[in-house]
């Protein structure tokens, strides 16, 4: 039931929507399918990302993938949280470490989900950023990852969608985007910290990659 | 519903065309076929894509003509969506325009709704007169002065270019019909693209045959002299031999071809030089071959009102 649901908002809907009317093309979509669990590591530029994101997914991965977004924003009140799981299927974690024992520790949450067999949609910036830059990763990433090895994690570079819905601003416009998803990095003995660089790293080539096609914007 | 069932037939001067157009479609896909087998080359592999390209958008014309007209006045109105949406993907505008820019796009269905109700006195004036006043208004009201003057002149330019012009064509096809005229409107779109777009393909020819002497060498270093009067000639030619698509006499097909084989190449340098301002070489990448949508219209954008206006004075 929530399968349908999720696919009748995002497939039918989204999906038509970025690709005809925003204008947005995936290159590399293919590698998003045959894997059972994956973690998806994005740049962050704009509201548009995760339900981008999400649209790209093959269908039956859509009930089982979650966005992880901030709970001080999207769990403001328990109506905007209860929005966030229906239209995205979110999860919310705290922007902070746990300091004290038995407050909810972000790590811990996300580790939990995996843990059950849910696939997550990371952006390891943390917070959005501007358009055509890419902020140094958090480490949570590779702490998350050194606790879940066989999973795989597939890097995304978005180029353009900060041009959709920049940070800050409340009209929506079409802009053509290009959404590169690399090959699945698979972990091996790396320790935290390498994984976190690992990704960094590769999201930057598909980065580079796109620079072929480069339109400028002042923000 | 009268418009619907009446858009199904075509006449026979159009069929000619069509049969024609697929004619040759299918004589240079076989060619560069061919060709490939004994010898492939980067240049070849460009061809080939550009003939895809022009096989998805006769395709696409037909599909628009032969079903219901409300797809062509859609169609085109797509049309100008996507080039304007590349237009504003490449150039440079403040974040306080995005207001102005959504009106930009707001104006594309309300141009097209005129164009398709007839209302010509409003359809002439609505971009040029109401959106050259409300667009700047509109970003005045945002409260951001600085650079101001730059969006204040590239947003009505960016409708101008992608919407108002174009919207001509659909405007060819609202045009009352004339006595002893069969072709109708959608014979003077057909006329319309097809001399824009071979008069493109003969300067592109006629420039690798006999091409020594630049044009425009910092703007757009492939045009020549020998392309440019190659093509003209070549559109006149074929414009003279389609007029039976026009409600033209003959002295006034050669003027206008001729004129739509210059103001084509004007369009064409004028897109060329906002692309080197911007730092892209193709615009987008919607249609393969081509770079993208607003490289193919450029020249349409600028014949469509000038064939549209000289059509109206001579026939209307």
């Amino acid at each position: 039931m929530r399968g349908l649901f999720l696919y009748l908002i995002f497939k039918l809907w989204w999906k038509t929507f970025f690709s005809i009317i925003i204008g947005v093309r995936f290159i590399g979509a293919r590698q998003l399918t045959g894997h059972r669990q994956f973690v998806l590591a994005s740049n962050h530029n704009s509201h548009a990302d995760a339900v981008t994101l999400m649209s790209a997914l093959p269908p039956k991965m859509l009930a089982k993938t979650f966005p992880v977004a901030a709970a001080d924003y999207f769990g403001r009140n328990k109506f905007v949280s209860f929005i966030s799981w229906l239209f995205l299927n979110l999860i919310l974690i705290p922007r902070k470490r746990a300091t004290v024992a038995g407050e909810e520790d972000p790590i811990q949450i996300m580790n939990q989900a995996l843990k059950e067999g849910k696939s997550l949609i990371l952006f390891p910036e943390g917070s959005r950023g501007a358009a055509g830059k890419l902020q140094p990763f958090k480490k949570g990433l590779g702490l998350l990852m050194d606790k879940n090895r066989a999973i795989p994690i597939i890097p995304i570079y978005m180029e353009g969608i900060g041009r959709v819905l920049p940070k800050g601003n409340k009209i929506m416009l079409p802009s053509l985007t290009k959404i590169y998803v690399g090959q699945p990095i698979y972990i091996e003995d790396e320790s935290p910290e390498e994984i976190t660089a690992i990704v960094e790293k590769t999201v930057l080539e598909l980065k580079d990659k796109s620079a072929s096609f480069k339109p400028k914007f002042n923000n | 519903m009268d418009k619907i069932i009446d858009g199904i037939s075509l006449s026979g001067e159009i069929q000619i065309v069509v049969g024609v157009i697929l004619g040759i479609l299918l004589l240079s896909s076989l060619l560069f076929w061919t060709w490939g087998i004994f010898k492939s080359s980067l240049e070849l592999t460009e061809l080939k894509m550009r003939t895809k390209s022009w096989w998805m958008m006769a395709t696409l014309f037909l599909l628009a003509a032969l079903v219901s007209p409300i797809i062509t006045y859609i169609g085109i109105g797509f049309l100008s969506f996507t080039a304007l949406r590349e237009f504003y993907s490449v150039i440079q505008l403040r974040k306080t325009d995005r207001l102005g820019m959504l009106f930009c796009y707001l104006a594309i269905p309300i141009q097209y709704t005129l164009a398709y109700m007839g209302w010509y006195e409003l359809f002439i004036i609505f971009i040029p007169v109401f959106m050259f006043i409300w667009i700047p208004f509109v970003l005045v009201l945002c409260g951001e002065t600085k650079m101001i003057m730059t969006s204040m002149a590239g947003l009505p330019t960016s409708i101008m270019l992608c919407v108002f012009g174009l919207s001509h064509m659909a405007y060819l096809i609202s045009l009352p019909s004339i006595d002893g005229f069969a072709a109708g409107g959608k014979g003077l779109l057909l006329f319309l693209i097809f001399i824009t777009q071979m008069n493109d393909v003969m300067q592109f020819v006629w420039g690798k045959l006999l091409g020594k002497n630049k044009i425009l060498p910092k703007i757009s270093p492939n045009k020549t002299w020998e392309g440019f009067i190659g093509g003209m000639i070549s559109s006149i030619a074929i414009g003279y031999f389609m007029r039976f698509l026009t409600p033209l006499s003959e002295l006034e097909v050669i003027l206008v071809s001729f004129l739509i084989a210059g103001v084509g190449f004007i369009g064409d340098v004028i897109v060329s030089a906002i692309k080197r301002d911007m730092g892209v070489k193709d615009m987008g990448g919607a249609i393969p071959g081509h770079g993208g949508v607003l490289d193919r219209i450029d020249s349409l954008s600028m014949t469509t009102p000038i064939f549209f206006h000289m059509v109206y004075f001579f026939a209307y």
